[in-house]
């Protein structure tokens, strides 16, 4: 294979898995702002 | 040319202020050692105090871990001692019916650890070399607060989310009989050893010396040849130390494995086993506690769980340095 082809999807399936990591990050704290915030007011506090 | 190293208070000829007459005449305050930055000599007591305070503070961690293990010696050793081994090692927590078989609950705790590790491994060695090997600096600015920020998430409250958005999520996908199975926990745990194993293995590229990727490069190997040939083997024994920290992390994980894994005490043996629900010692433990009758032998069971759970990290902590020590013997790692 191409060394240069390699580099790329050597680098692609990188990127692939760190999206893997951040996007359930940023689904977690969407989902618990989303869900959560509505119940929030100077009642609940 | 470097000069000899000499005793603290005298000079060369050569250098001495007022020539060789003065050379051979003691300077003023030649016995003491001098300080640094020309602290007073009644700082050496402070220094004296601070380390012996460090020294206490560091003895004392060993000291609590080592009473840590006797209390648990005291309270768990009664249950290896009437309960035959041959029932405790067995197939059946029943512990209202005095059966205390802990063999579902240690091969449930294995079970989901291991696919815990097979998940965030590759996926954490991966988002390492991304951040430290691959990204620009602005992207690597936001990844790594952002993977901090999962390290800093309630277990509990990934537990939440492992019920409501993951458990109906490998139900309906999966075609598991409930969502709550010995993989949805595999999942959460994975996610949350995932910070460990990143932070840990990106210390460890980080510190593989520069000369390594530039010798890489002037040999005509490519970014990507440099970084996973030589790089990444060269940082192999942090990388180790990174998937034995998730691990220990994984195993002793209660609150979201818990809410997740549906805590059915079976064993994890047939087939789809990975698809239904599993009990841990952990949870065991903290679920049971709360209800059970201070000196009874279903304490006691719990305690030994607590034992059983401390050898188990133990033995995987043995493993991980042994193979790390055969390494480095063979010169394989740094």
């Amino acid at each position: 294979m191409n060394r240069l082809l390699a580099q790329r999807l050597g680098f692609l399936l990188l990127g692939l898995a760190t999206l893997v990591v951040v996007t359930p990050i940023l689904v977690v704290v969407g989902s618990i702002v989303v869900r959560g915030i509505g119940a929030v007011d100077w009642g609940f506090l | 040319m470097k000069k000899p190293d000499r005793p603290a208070g005298a000079c060369f000829v050569s250098d001495c202020a007022g020539g060789p007459a003065a050379a051979r005449q003691p300077r003023p305050g030649a016995g003491r050692r001098p300080l640094p930055g020309g602290a007073p000599r009644r700082s050496r007591w402070t220094e004296f105090g601070l380390e012996a305070l460090i020294r206490v503070l560091g003895f004392s961690t060993v000291g609590f871990v080592l009473l840590i293990f006797a209390f648990l010696l005291r309270e768990g050793l009664p249950v290896f001692l009437q309960v035959p081994w041959g029932t405790l090692f067995g197939t059946r927590w029943y512990p209202t019916f005095g059966i205390f078989g802990t063999l579902p609950l240690i091969l449930g705790s294995v079970l989901v650890t291991l696919v815990a590790v097979l998940i965030a491994l590759p996926l954490g060695v991966a988002t390492a070399v991304f951040v430290r090997e691959v990204a620009p600096h602005w992207a690597r600015e936001i990844l790594k607060p952002l993977i901090e920020v999962l390290a800093g998430i309630p277990s509990v409250v990934l537990g939440f989310i492992g019920m409501t958005v993951v458990a109906p999520l490998v139900q309906q996908y999966l075609g598991a009989p409930t969502g709550l199975t010995a993989f949805t926990g595999a999942l959460i745990l994975a996610y949350m050893s995932l910070p460990t194993i990143i932070s840990v293995a990106e210390d460890a590229l980080d510190a593989v010396p520069r000369g390594y990727r530039d010798a890489g490069l002037a040999m005509g190997a490519t970014r990507w040849q440099t970084t996973w040939r030589v790089v990444v083997p060269a940082a192999r024994s942090g990388i180790v130390i990174a998937t034995m920290l998730g691990m220990g992390r994984a195993i002793g994980e209660t609150m979201a494995i818990m809410m997740v894994t549906g805590n059915a005490a079976r064993l994890p043996l047939d087939v789809g086993f990975l698809f239904k629900p599993v009990r841990t010692m952990t949870a065991t433990v903290a679920a049971e506690m709360g209800e059970v009758a201070r000196g009874s032998l279903h304490y006691h069971a719990l305690f030994g769980i607590g034992i059983l759970l401390f050898v188990l990290t133990f033995l995987i902590n043995l493993a991980a340095a042994r193979a790390i020590f055969r390494r480095r013997r063979k010169g394989g790692l740094r």
